[in-house]
């Protein structure tokens, strides 16, 4: 049977937008792993991103360190300044640390440091463009898997959501698509940390009566097998009572600085060290 | 035939450009969606079929890049493809300055899908970020879709010959 010539080309735009529309469908409705030809793209444009970054950043770094040096003179004196008041901070640290050690081994807590590392480079960052992600050089070839949590020293940056052989896609924390299960440290309160499309993010479900100020950290709460407890996810800046509703408006900045990423830890959730 | 065979690989050399080599030359704080213009291309000059695989396509290949749903940019860019496609008759699109008028305009309808479907699928509200960044990358790429154009049509085998006039 062949379709009028007339009527072809609405036959063809039917045809088309069915399979996008059950495509997209199919994609949302039942997620599973990154599919071949979704690993075989993100394979190919990796390396190709890779050979252009390396000249790229070797001319940004040629530029701030030898020509761009205005303001270095009065910075060298506030970091020596910054370096004393941190000297001082960290054996401030170290002795809280001896103690949380010591009182660890009493109370045979599993110390997070049990978990399982895979280091990874930061091959893109594309925090500006509607999802906000990264794309990292490990991928399921490395052990990488999707729903791990990624970190660095600074704190929390994201989870992976999709794993090729060699790359994998971070979602970051301050994606609205992302959510985690979050705590105030000082008060112990619990609630939703979730991303809100800029560099900020929204603890989520705080009654009015509790008492978070700015300056608290939030840490993972544990509550969920996706991140172990007690990871730095970042720093209240406000938290408004003003508005209407049952709970406040609590803005969390991210303890991760995401534009000056370079390696992140993929931490291992299920693969613990042997003692 | 030469256009079934060499499609795939124009299409993946292009969003790996696009992507790879455009995104970082800008530190990807602007994505150039060349893609969008190659679009509207076959919507103003390509057959009907191999407008639709082109679109289909490089939506698909889109949605790897970009990290979103499969199927997200391939409905985006078939639905454009087919707008565009029917107002092509009524219109003359050979000024510099339609080009990039049109450009725009079909960068505003893409906008508009880039809302619905970021709300209806992820939940999410994405105007802040579009107004933020999806606005200018559509400025930059509507001033060089006429340029775009001009490339499009030289590549031969992307057409087989038939140019459609509008």
């Amino acid at each position: 049977m062949s379709i009028p010539k007339k009527y072809r080309p609405v036959a063809i735009f039917i045809l088309f937008i069915a399979f996008s529309v059950i495509i997209l469908i199919l994609s949302t409705k039942m997620p599973s792993d990154t599919v071949y030809p979704r690993r075989f793209i993100l394979d190919v444009t990796a390396p190709v991103e890779r050979l252009i970054r390396i000249p790229l950043d070797k001319t940004i770094n040629v530029w701030n360190r030898y020509l761009f040096l205005v303001g270095l003179g009065d910075e060298n004196l506030r970091l020596k300044k910054e370096n004393d008041r941190l000297k001082n901070q960290l054996l401030k640290y170290q002795e809280g640390y001896l103690e949380g050690l010591r009182l660890q081994k009493l109370l045979t807590l599993k110390d997070r440091s049990d978990y399982v590392f895979t280091t990874a480079r930061v091959i893109e960052i594309d925090q500006k463009s509607l999802i906000k992600m990264i794309l990292i050089n490990k991928g399921t070839s490395h052990g990488i898997s999707k729903g791990l949590p990624v970190m660095n020293d600074q704190g929390v940056i994201g989870r992976v959501i999709e794993t090729s052989w060699h790359v994998s896609r971070v979602l970051l924390i301050s994606d609205g698509n992302s959510n985690i299960d979050a705590l105030v440290q000082g008060t112990r309160v619990q609630g939703m940390l979730q991303g809100s499309g800029t560099m900020r993010c929204i603890l989520k479900y705080i009654a009015k009566t509790e008492d978070v100020k700015a300056g608290d950290l939030v840490v993972s709460s544990g509550m969920t097998e996706v991140f172990p407890k007690g990871l730095l996810l970042g720093t209240v800046i406000r938290a408004d009572k003003k508005e209407s509703g049952l709970f406040q408006r609590i803005e969390v900045v991210p303890a991760v600085d995401f534009t000056r990423l370079e390696e992140v830890l993929v931490l291992m959730v299920g693969d613990k060290k042997k003692k | 035939m030469t256009f079934y065979v060499l499609i795939p690989w124009f299409l993946l050399m292009l969003v790996v450009f696009q992507h790879a080599v455009l995104g970082t030359v800008f530190f990807h704080s602007t994505a150039v969606e060349i893609s969008l213009v190659l679009v509207i291309y076959a919507g103003l000059r390509m057959a009907v079929l191999k407008g639709s695989i082109l679109s289909l396509l490089l939506g698909l290949m889109m949605d790897c890049i970009t990290g979103v749903s499969s199927g997200f940019y391939a409905l985006i860019y078939v639905s454009i493809f087919l707008m565009v496609y029917l107002v092509s008759s009524q219109i003359y699109a050979r000024s510099t300055l339609f080009v990039v008028l049109f450009t725009l305009c079909c960068g505003f309808v893409e906008g508009i899908w880039l809302l619905v479907l970021n709300k209806m699928i992820y939940g999410t509200n994405i105007l802040p970020d579009l107004i933020l960044y999806f606005l200018p990358q559509l400025a930059i790429v509507s001033l060089i879709s006429p340029f775009l154009f001009k490339f499009f049509h030289r590549i031969g085998w992307l057409h087989d010959g038939y140019v459609r006039s509008s």
